[in-house]
């Protein structure tokens, strides 16, 4: 299969379709990084803004989404560095909204605060292997540590999940009602 | 491999089946019910973090590469007024005008189509990964396919209700319904019993596919078809099957 970059040889075309391949994992990490749709919104925006800007950078399209997410996460450290978290009025969050800052039931919350009470440097592995889809290989460079690290992190952040729901005697089928 | 290997290897990464663990969960019901419950929990989060993505996101992504040139307005005269027609400096600027227009068209058929072909080229990069991810899940899990105990209607409904779509008819000798997560995306995982042998359906909304195609992987005969939104992979022994099987989904399922 042809991975190079032949096929789209024209940046707008590339930048469109990265766009169309990644922009929803990229929100669903970024709002899960910043905990705010807004901030999120912005944060990928400004992504983007850069990959436009060094998109001739980018060689091997299957290495594109990692590219994306690196780049995210440099935007992310870079724009919190500078930012004070904005705190949210919960009167003023419309409630169509309020069901993506807050889970909405019991399992869930669990579940969420489960994640939640991880570690940043055990949690960002996982969520990065279960919306991205990135192989341990793809999140060693994307987080700038060894496979093996990512690994080890990996296996810490589910057994902790387990036990959290275990303990939580939670049944996970009964979560998304199957 | 012995069990406490297996488990560490299959925490690390649910979805990385290599053949020695799938060789492993063959032998071992309990390391395979743990691999289970293992994906399981990731389908949960995954559920978790799926947030509503704004409408219109993507668009205004977009639109940040908008600031392209636009097409050269005619110059104005030191004194402030436009080039008279008929001047050949006006002549001049027109027939640039011309070229850059022209210019602009072919750019712009051209950068439609090369949008078209890049995005159809990225759509079948997913499409084939999520035909790959979906044979090595199968493979991975024979023992789904000697099931015989009937899944409950119910429970097929809420399945293909939860993937967007609608029981409209009957669908017989349902053996397993499961949302499934492979890489690189979800799907609704179905098994049917058929006289030609159990059928496997995925059924993915993020896999898209522009014509029905046959495959052949892992000892699996393949039939790729394109549905209203994404698309269905159906994984069998036999073509026969296979066709059989898609003819029960349209009478059934509207996805």
């Amino acid at each position: 299969m042809q991975t190079s970059l032949e096929a789209p040889q024209n940046n707008k075309v590339l930048f469109n379709s990265l766009v169309d391949l990644v922009s929803t994992d990229l929100y669903r990490y970024a709002f899960w990084a910043c905990q705010d749709n807004q901030t999120a919104e912005d944060v990928v925006q400004e992504t983007f803004i850069k990959i436009w800007k060094n998109i001739h950078q980018l060689r091997e399209i299957d290495s594109a989404k990692a590219w994306v997410f690196t780049i995210f996460r440099r935007e992310h450290a870079r724009i919190f560095e500078k930012k004070a978290p904005t705190l949210l009025d919960i009167d003023t969050v419309p409630e169509d909204q309020l069901k993506n800052i807050y889970a909405t039931d019991t399992t869930r919350h669990l579940l969420n605060t489960a994640l939640n009470t991880l570690p940043n440097e055990y949690s960002d592995p996982l969520v990065l292997q279960i919306i991205g889809g990135f192989s341990c290989d793809e999140i060693a460079k994307i987080l700038d540590i060894s496979k093996p690290n990512v690994l080890t992190r990996i296996f810490r952040a589910r057994k902790k999940i387990r036990s959290t729901l275990s303990t939580s005697k939670i049944e996970l089928d009964d979560i998304c009602g199957l | 491999m012995d069990c406490l290997t297996f488990r560490h290897t299959v925490l690390a990464n649910p979805n990385e089946l290599s053949s020695l663990i799938a060789r492993h969960a063959e032998v071992c019901q309990s390391c395979a019910r743990y691999l289970r419950s293992l994906v399981s929990t990731d389908q949960q989060v995954n559920r978790l973090l799926a947030v509503e993505v704004p409408a219109g996101f993507s668009n205004r992504l977009k639109s940040v590469i908008k600031e392209e040139p636009e097409i050269a307005q005619p110059p104005k005269l030191k004194n402030g007024t436009n080039f008279s027609a008929g001047s050949p400096l006006a002549n001049a600027n027109r027939r640039k005008l011309g070229r850059y227009a022209i210019a602009a068209s072919v750019l712009a058929v051209v950068t439609s189509v090369g949008f078209v072909q890049g995005k159809a080229y990225l759509n079948d990069k997913v499409a084939a990964s999520f035909r790959t991810a979906a044979s090595n899940y199968i493979s991975s899990q024979p023992e789904l396919l000697e099931r015989t105990i009937l899944v409950q209607d119910d429970r097929v409904d809420r399945l293909v209700s939860a993937f967007g779509g609608e029981l409209v008819g009957d669908l017989d000798g349902v053996v397993f319904a499961e949302p499934c997560l492979l890489v690189p995306v979800s799907a609704a995982h179905l098994i049917i019993g058929t006289d030609d042998g159990p059928v496997t359906v995925m059924y993915a909304p993020e896999a898209q596919v522009r014509n029905e195609q046959y495959y052949e992987m892992n000892d699996y005969q393949i039939l790729h078809y394109p549905a209203s939104t994404g698309s269905i992979a159906l994984f069998g022994e036999s073509k026969q099957a296979l066709e059989k099987t898609r003819s029960t989904l349209l009478a059934s399922i509207n996805w």
